[in-house]
């Protein structure tokens, strides 16, 4: 990459952090975390940036390697990690549904999603992302994001049941496009 | 009150801590990860070893044998050395002659069509896109009539191309679901397209994956120490630095370049896959750096992307192994391998001097005798089948295309300008695959050609 590129790619990255460190924050609940995925999902558009520049698109190629990080990095964990059961996990919490809404219970509940189910969630209503463009940064098809979406927000509400939270998940179902 | 579930989450970051991320690191580890990303695409389009003469014009003698312990003399390289200005210009009918060309006016503002390879029966690998969400579609078109024929959509997007054959195209896939390693080949008789995913290898972290004339698939996996992008190698003092460079300076030196030489380098265990039966994978028991596979010999560095002291040559017949330092300084990391013409080609960094950056292609004979080294600021460079080595000068004086026939001696220059956009893939031997900048340098036209000899 010659300096102009690279002084380009520093100007975009600089510019486009913020917003990928939300993303990756919402998808993993650690900052420091957030801060890894997006040093590596960066380091990637940075090795892919002569050809993407063509694209036009270095946002949703940037939250897509950054997605891809996360998963990752789970993905390696998880091989190490024993497997437990979602419902199980959400009984051990008898006491979730009812807790204050907050920004940390919201991030609980987030955190209990399965990682994709997860991602649906931040890409669609963090990022504000279309089920097309949504399954393009998660490398699946349109289908899928809806069934996941779908999923995730039925879990979502079970776990937030006669909250107010609850609530407004079955507004956000009820008019949601997935 | 109900809140929208959007407000909510971007409610939760909205008091982000401060962030104190290094731009700088993340440009730093983004260049060493294009290097050995060059070196491995370059080293990709080896296959099949000729028979050669010796290299001994054209080059001047510096001193330094093999077998003399060199570390006192730093980093200069040991024999015969050529800089980008030895090159002749290639002149057509003469040198070369040229087949097809495609251009491309405006790359900067949308993505376009591409050859992307030769296969071995002499059709181009033509691809369009992606578009946007749009995946990439591929053809194959007819040198001499220019008719493409549109392949059926794979099953998943392709990555890096392993065999353009007559009777198959094979690629790497995405990784699968799980993480497994996976590969799309295209039958090019049945006109079907099958995916084979290996359970037993991770989809990534890998170095150099190669199609051996065996037929199997070898691939260098990450050890588990070295599996994170964080434990890049980098020089010592390089890392300390790097609390220094900010933003608007993320180069921490006055030429843009970081001088990131010398660094301990990595490893990986190589093993290999069978392309007709996911459950046959082989650890073949031996840790790597750069590989190659070729029809009777594997050939491997200590380390890659960092300085190496050994190379190692296995007889695939007899089972024997050589190695013999290739004496390539302990400034060089060593970036990529290539075999070809009874000779072996490494390419390296060796850090910054007065003059730019330090870049090397170092040939070598299977013995570790010097043959020549091509040494300039700003190159990469690779060896195809039949002993072409094809050099990308991008540095500002030298800009270019450049090739040096190990066969001939020849060291020509195609181009007096290098593109920005990474382009073409495998060509069989004698093809030469290079682009050139338009559109002040908006676009490219890519021109393929046959090497006269």
């Amino acid at each position: 990459m010659n300096r102009r590129d690279e002084d380009a790619f520093t100007e975009f990255a600089a510019a486009a952090r913020p917003q990928l460190r939300g993303t990756a924050y919402l998808l993993c609940g650690d900052w420091h975390q957030a801060s890894d995925h997006v040093q590596e999902g960066l380091i990637r558009v940075y090795v892919a940036w002569p050809r993407l520049r063509r694209q036009g698109s270095e946002l949703n190629y940037a939250r897509r390697c950054v997605v891809s990080a996360f998963l990752d990095s789970r993905r390696k964990r998880s091989s190490r990690e024993l497997p437990t059961d979602d419902h199980e996990r959400r009984d051990a919490h008898p006491d979730l549904a009812d807790e204050v809404v907050t920004r940390e219970s919201l991030m609980r509940a987030l955190a209990r999603l399965p990682e994709r189910q997860r991602a649906c969630v931040v890409l669609r209503y963090f990022d504000d992302l279309s089920v097309a463009e949504t399954a393009a940064a998660l490398g699946c098809s349109e289908g899928n994001v809806k069934s996941q979406t779908s999923r995730a927000i039925d879990s979502l509400r079970s776990m937030f049941a006669g909250t107010s939270l609850g609530e407004l998940l079955t507004i956000s179902g009820r008019t949601g496009s997935w | 009150m109900v809140k929208e579930l959007q407000e909510l989450l971007r409610a939760n970051v909205a008091e982000a801590p401060p962030d104190d991320a290094d731009l700088a690191t993340v440009v730093r580890q983004g260049r060493a990860r294009v290097r050995r990303r060059r070196a491995g695409v370059a080293a990709g389009a080896a296959g099949l070893a000729v028979a050669v003469v010796a290299v001994t014009t054209l080059a001047t003698q510096l001193p330094g044998r093999p077998g003399e312990d060199v570390s006192a003399a730093g980093s200069a390289p040991v024999g015969p050395v050529l800089r980008l200005d030895d090159a002749v210009t290639a002149e057509p009918d003469v040198d070369y002659r040229l087949l097809a060309t495609h251009t491309n006016v405006d790359l900067d503002h949308e993505n376009g069509q591409y050859f992307d390879g030769v296969t071995t029966d002499g059709k181009i690998l033509y691809t369009d896109g992606p578009h946007g969400i749009d995946p990439a579609r591929m053809a194959l078109m007819d040198l001499l009539t220019g008719e493409k024929d549109w392949l059926p959509a794979p099953p998943a997007q392709p990555s890096q191309q392993l065999a353009l054959g007559a009777d198959r195209l094979v690629f790497l896939g995405q990784p699968r679901g799980d993480g497994a390693l996976t590969a799309l080949v295209f039958d090019r008789g049945s006109r079907e397209w099958s995916r084979i995913a290996w359970a037993g290898l991770p989809g990534d972290e890998l170095r150099g994956a190669q199609l051996a004339p065996d037929g199997r698939l070898y691939v260098g996996v990450s050890t588990a120490q070295e599996t994170s992008p964080r434990t890049e190698s980098l020089a010592p003092a390089e890392q300390g630095d790097s609390s220094d460079d900010g933003p608007g300076n993320p180069d921490g030196n006055p030429d843009g370049d970081v001088d990131d030489s010398g660094a301990v380098g990595e490893q990986f265990e190589l093993w290999s896959a069978s392309l007709t039966d996911p459950a046959d994978v082989v650890d073949e028991g031996i840790r790597v750096g750069d590989f190659r596979v070729t029809e009777d010999s594997l050939v491997w560095t200590d380390v890659t992307n960092g300085v190496n002291h050994a190379v190692h040559v296995r007889d695939l017949g007899s089972g024997s192994e050589t190695s013999f330092d290739p004496h390539s300084g302990d400034r060089c990391n060593q970036l990529g391998l290539g075999v070809a013409a009874g000779r072996v080609v490494l390419t390296q960094y060796c850090g910054d001097t007065d003059q730019g950056r330090d870049d090397r292609v170092q040939v070598v004979t299977m013995y570790g005798d010097p043959v020549v080294t091509v040494q300039d600021d700003g190159l990469d460079g690779g060896v195809d089948a039949g002993g072409l080595i094809q050099i990308d000068g991008y540095g500002a004086e030298h800009g270019g295309t450049y090739i040096y026939d190990l066969d001939s001696e020849r060291f020509l220059r195609l181009s007096s300008a290098s593109s920005k956009f990474a382009m073409g893939g495998q060509v069989p031997a004698g093809y030469l695959l290079w682009q050139e900048p338009v559109n002040d340098g908006h676009g490219a036209v890519q021109k393929l050609a046959r090497l006269l000899r």
